[in-house]
């Protein structure tokens, strides 16, 4: 078994998806691409990550960092191109057992300008992700 | 893993208060005995009879799954999979919920304009707490209709006006399913709104010429313009949603309004002429009033 992450985001292409498994913390894990249409408007970049129990808590930290980063880069350059200003991205962390069983699970939101400097970005990410890890979000 | 895998261990946690409806309408007898006790032993059974005389009435060739979970989202949506794996229809539990006690406040003020402020202070939590602040999401929902004090008409044509709803999203959705592209636009909503739409139609049409499944005795002609209703609320939700950006370009959705309206639109086109429109007319009316006085917007 192991790790997912899947991206629901029409900006975000196979490269994309290629590049993260080519990534240093993409050997263990599963990236793909889900496109999912609402019924009403507003609809957010969602990221949902899936990880194994015991997978530790640095591997996860990196994993969920260098996606969302690779994700929000992404995403603010292919928006601008589009009109767009920004961007709000839920991130979802779930932990599943060995049997397949779903654990915990969280959420939280972050939204976030086009405009934001890659240091902005990074501290941004690297909040959010400390907040999950530390069992934040609802 | 992949997503509607995914989905499917989501639909394993859910509370989707089925005990506190199943509660409030033991002692009424309004509801076909045999039904509840199916519904009880095999909760999703009315929404796959929908779903499977959909698919064969209008003759479509797809594979998707109904999965009612938990997500981020107060809403439903389409997944639509890569080729050979299943897509889906989500209904996200909360907002399910959320629309069946919605429609009972709302029918509560039709009804008993009395109760008013118990039922403004019910629909503000409603709206804005569980659905747009996705707060307070289990629980505190309990004996709503009893403490309302509604007649046995008022909660049966609340649960008829559900499914009318219901089916209509599953329509929708469908549409998108079916016609899956990157970045759906404003005419493509507007298309899929319009298969919703045919879908809640033809049920009705079909219930009076005795083609329905006799488990599925709630589509009338009174509910016709329900997916109006359906907006309404959408409405009010946007009243105390915070401005979220899109990606990209502008989200594709037309407004609630703009929705509606073109729903109303379709009278011509798409309701057929032997459909008894008038008690419909006077309902949707009725649920916009009541709105309107929930509001104080009068």
């Amino acid at each position: 078994m192991k790790n997912t992450v899947l991206i629901n985001c029409p900006l975000i292409d196979e490269e994309d998806l290629k590049e993260l498994r080519e990534s240093p913390c993409g050997a263990d894990t599963e990236f793909d691409s889900v496109l999912v249409h609402g019924l009403f408007g507003s609809e957010v970049v969602q990221v949902t990550f899936v990880i194994l129990q015991g997978i530790g808590i640095n591997a996860a930290y990196d994993l969920i960092k260098y996606t969302l980063l690779h994700v929000l880069k992404r995403v603010s350059e292919r928006g601008k191109e589009k009109g767009g200003t920004g961007t709000t991205i839920q991130v979802e962390v779930a932990e599943q057992d060995e049997n397949g069983k779903i654990g915990k699970r969280r959420s939280v939101r972050i939204t976030t300008s086009y405009e934001m400097e890659r240091e902005e970005r990074e501290k941004a990410v690297g909040k959010l992700t400390d907040d999950l890890l530390a069992g934040k979000g609802k | 893993m992949d997503y509607v895998q995914f989905l499917r261990l989501l639909q394993r946690q859910v509370d989707t208060g089925r005990k506190e409806i199943d509660e409030t309408v033991q002692n009424r007898d309004i509801f076909d005995q045999k039904v509840l006790e199916k519904w009880r032993n095999e909760p999703d059974f009315i929404e796959r009879i929908i779903l499977t005389h959909i698919v064969e009435s209008f003759e479509l060739e797809i594979y998707f799954e109904y999965i009612s979970g938990v997500s981020a989202e107060s809403s439903a949506f389409a997944y639509k999979a890569k080729d050979g794996d299943p897509s889906a229809f989500f209904l996200d539990a909360v907002f399910d919920k959320s629309m069946m006690y919605l429609f009972l406040t709302v029918l509560a003020v039709c009804y008993h304009p009395e109760s008013i402020e118990k039922c403004r202070s019910m629909f503000r939590f409603l709206v804005r707490d569980v659905l747009v602040g996705r707060e307070k999401t289990d629980g505190e929902w309990e004996n709503i209709i009893e403490e309302l004090h509604m007649d046995d008409r008022a909660v049966t044509q609340a649960f008829d006006l559900y499914w009318a709803v219901w089916t209509f999203m599953a329509g929708y959705e469908i549409y998108h399913i079916m016609n899956r592209i990157s970045f759906p636009t404003r005419e493509e909503e507007f298309r899929a709104d319009r298969f919703g739409f045919q879908v809640l139609i033809r049920l009705i049409q079909e219930q009076k010429a005795g083609k329905l499944p006799e488990e599925l005795d709630c589509f009338y002609e009174e509910y016709y313009l329900a997916p109006c209703m359906l907006m309404e609320i959408f409405r009010n939700m946007d009243l105390y949603r915070e401005k979220m950006p899109a990606y990209g370009t502008d989200d594709c959705h037309p407004s609630p309004e703009e929705r509606m309206q073109a729903l109303i639109d379709l009278f011509d086109t798409d309701v057929p002429d032997d459909m008894d429109t008038e008690n419909g007319n006077a309902f949707l009316s009725a649920f916009l009033d009541a709105v309107e006085l929930i509001n104080g917007e009068t």
